[in-house]
């Protein structure tokens, strides 16, 4: 399956520090636990707490974004490249039953981070094989709409 | 910071449009998930998108500046 874009990959980091402190969820189990009168060793174990929170994402080095869509609004081009991301927005409309629909549709072009590099989708008008090292354009930042904003 | 030769950044949440500089931590963990959610749900919709057009036999591209010469 050739892949003409692709996503930002990304993910939490959580910072905790030792806590004297019984989570909320804990202290529930607590009272469950009462009420049935067994203790849960689970109950006396100290539970960390939350000292910060990161989304970390691969660094982008490029400074020249393509905007596809805004919060509000939609840029009106008739390129292949955005007839191409207009397609997906509006796959992704039909799939939600317009439920929810892509936002704020941005990327630049980076260095392939998939596996799959070498694939090859005959279907497409590029029908060559991107090398590893080829770019490719990567959407990030997306936001989500609902019918009542 | 770097992990496995690939450079990342770890993106914090600070109100600055308040001035106070400040977001409880409760809102951090909503927002920054919410924009992960986001993140993950537009790629696994990606996925369905290329297998569509497979399936369809579609042309796409996103090829750098070749929309414009076609």
């Amino acid at each position: 399956m050739f892949e003409v874009f692709q996503v930002l990959h990304g993910f939490l980091i959580k910072i905790y520090k030792e806590g004297s402190n019984i989570s909320s969820e804990s202290q529930e189990n607590q009272e469950n636990s009462d009420d049935f009168g067994v203790d849960d060793p689970a109950d006396s174990i100290v539970s960390p707490s939350l000292v910060s929170v990161y989304l970390v994402e691969p660094r982008q080095a490029s400074m020249a974004v393509l905007k596809f869509s805004g919060t509000l609004g939609m840029r009106n081009r008739f390129d292949r490249q955005s007839a191409t991301i207009m397609a997906f927005s509006h796959f992704v409309l039909q799939n939600l039953a317009c439920k929810y629909m892509l936002a704020d549709i941005q990327g630049e072009f980076t260095a392939r981070q998939c596996v799959s590099c070498t694939d090859t989708y005959t279907g497409s008008m590029d029908r060559r094989v991107l090398s590893q090292n080829e770019s490719v354009l990567t959407l990030f930042d997306p936001m989500m709409r609902t019918p009542c904003g | 910071m770097i992990i496995d030769n690939e450079e990342f950044v770890a993106k914090a949440l600070v109100d600055v449009g308040h001035g106070r500089g400040d977001v409880t931590l409760q809102e951090q963990v909503r927002l920054l998930s919410a924009d992960l959610v986001h993140l993950k749900r537009m790629d696994f919709f990606a996925k369905s998108f290329f297998a569509h057009v497979a399936q369809e036999d579609a042309k796409i591209t996103c090829a750098p500046f070749s929309c414009n010469f076609v």
